[in-house]
């Protein structure tokens, strides 16, 4: 029998009872199938099912564990994927309308990788329109609708991995592949209470998914737990020289081999918890800083970003440069016309007025920002912020103030401390790591783990520690019958 | 506070009206809050508000543009 013990369950425990032979891979899979139908459209998450190649592969599944033929950890559990990764023969629509209908001949790297891996296709998840990229107002720039939160249906599920932040929180999946360029996996993960990995840039290949800006995307697992996210992240690095951004470096998921608590030092900007919106934000913020305090580490450091460097300016001349050049096709087609959020569309258009020289500019910043890191790195092994500094907003909420927030150009000052460390770390290429940590009117808050680039067992190991003393990754939001 | 034209009024006022449909369309657009003329002219906005911010940042002479970029 499959019960919601098991829709909510980690994808390492789901591979145990495979094993273990609780149930098979074809009623594990018809299973999340017909959940992933029923439930993902009440959410806009879904943007197509896979139902009938999902339950040929999981028969096959079923085979090879029959004859003990074990491949490791994710075999067998049923997973899905933005709707920015190519599957061969299946429309890929990037979220958007002008590519509603393309189809590609090929599988993602990482579809591959997984499917290698035993993992089970069942569908493919919706997305805000390309990403975002232009600067979108309404949280219904998708194809799909906006993306509904499963703790509040009347809230936003956070973008641009929209559907991949509410299929898992909803129990839709046993996990799921988002994509950051500049917030896009951290985001849906902290509204949503799942835990996200952001890798380091070039560790996952890019290969088949939806380039938004060359130099800032990123693919990373979005999971219940942050052992599968270890799981996933394992399947899926490595090199690919299909991706010209990749760095050619492999990761083996061995947290075992981490250094003990005391020798880990914690970075932290005290106005980050303190200046947190009052009330139960702020409480919820606070008590799960207290629980890192209480976790053996080395003495917390204060730490803040440089004020000097406009990172929200940064961020978007870059974003938005490339991402008028990949779609400059679609713009000169005048099909850009057809998104469903005006203002992402004239702002792809303007993208390509950005002059050469901000461009260059913003880029050499971009070097400045890796080198403050740097050195904020000889001091400390990984910066401890909130993902988000408050839940997700009202689904109908014009989004343009809460993007500037979190991009550090909001007035009167920017957030001090480490207010702009989503954008900054996505400007140095750094992993991230997003954890539930608490709730305030009954939505999702969560807290961001930054490292050096490659650090992911590092923070995948304090972040396995982290929930093992709390349980708000495990609670389940009131989905809709 | 910016002055909204008389279309910009009426399509605020027909967006209000709206938008509890759009959060269960599966295919919604967004409200129209603002025309495609103003939408630019806020996204112009955005990119000019953003060059001068870059303006006020002096990057030493020696400093390349991270073209070849890895994490550092």
């Amino acid at each position: 029998m499959i019960g919601d013990d098991v829709f909510y369950a980690s994808a390492a425990d789901l591979n145990r009872r495979l094993k273990a032979k609780e149930f098979s891979c074809v009623e594990l899979t018809r299973a999340y199938c017909d959940r992933l139908e029923k439930l993902g459209p009440k959410y806009n998450a879904l943007a197509l099912s896979l139902r009938k190649t999902a339950l040929s592969k999981a028969k096959d599944i079923d085979g090879e564990i029959k004859r003990e033929r074990f491949r490791g950890g994710l075999q067998g559990v049923p997973f899905a994927v933005k709707d920015l990764l190519s599957v061969a023969k299946f429309p890929t629509t990037w979220g958007a309308k002008p590519y509603a209908t393309q189809v590609f001949d090929y599988d993602a790297t990482v579809v591959k990788k997984l499917v290698k891996s035993g993992g089970v296709l069942i569908g493919k998840l919706a997305m805000v329109e390309l990403a975002g990229g232009g600067g979108y107002r309404y949280p219904a720039a998708s194809l799909h609708g906006p993306g509904l939160n499963p703790w509040d249906t009347g809230r936003w599920s956070g973008g641009s991995s929209s559907g991949s932040g509410s299929a898992v929180a909803a129990g839709l999946t046993g996990y799921a592949i988002g994509s950051e360029t500049n917030g896009s996996i951290l985001t849906p993960s902290a509204f949503c209470g799942v835990t996200g990995l952001r890798p380091t840039y070039g560790l996952v290949s890019r290969y088949g998914a939806m380039a938004l800006s060359w130099t800032m995307d990123k693919l990373g697992p979005m999971c219940r737990s942050a052992e599968d996210c270890g799981l996933v992240l394992n399947a899926i690095a490595g090199g690919d020289d299909q991706d010209p951004g990749s760095a050619g470096k492999s990761f083996y998921y061995t947290p075992q081999y981490m250094r003990p608590a005391k020798e880990i030092r914690i970075g932290y900007a005290p106005s980050d918890f303190a200046g947190a919106p009052e009330g139960a934000v702020r409480s919820a913020f606070q008590a799960a800083f207290q629980v890192f305090q209480g976790m053996g580490f080395a003495p917390f450091k204060e730490v803040a970003l440089p004020e000097e460097y406009p990172y929200g300016a940064v961020g978007s001349t870059i974003v938005n440069s490339e991402a008028g050049s990949i779609f400059e096709e679609l713009i000169a087609s005048g099909k850009v016309d057809e998104l469903a959020d005006q203002r992402q569309a004239q702002g792809l258009k303007a993208g390509l007025e950005i002059p050469a020289k901000d461009y260059l500019k913003a880029m050499r910043i971009r070097g400045l920002i890796q080198q403050a890191f740097r050195e904020m790195f000889a001091n400390v092994d990984i910066l401890l912020a909130p993902a988000r500094n408050n839940v997700a907003p009202v689904v109908t909420e014009p989004l343009d103030r809460m993007r500037a927030a979190a991009a550090g150009t909001a007035g009167p000052g920017r957030p001090a401390g480490l207010g702009a460390l989503t954008t900054a770390g996505n400007l140095a290429g750094l992993p991230a790591l997003c954890l539930p940590c608490g709730f305030a009117d009954g939505l999702p808050l969560a807290v961001q783990l930054v490292g050096r680039p490659f650090s992911e067992n590092l923070l995948l190991k304090v972040g396995v520690d982290f929930q093992a003393r709390t349980d708000f990754h495990k609670r389940r939001p009131p989905v809709v019958g | 506070m910016r002055k909204l034209s008389r279309r910009g009024v009426f399509a605020r006022a027909v967006a209000a009206a709206v938008v509890p449909q759009v959060v269960t369309l599966s295919s919604a657009q967004t409200p129209a809050s603002s025309t495609k003329e103003e939408d630019m002219a806020s996204a112009r906005a955005a990119i000019a508000s953003s060059s001068a911010a870059l303006a006020k940042v002096k990057v030493p002479i020696a400093t390349e543009p991270a073209f070849a970029f890895k994490a550092y």
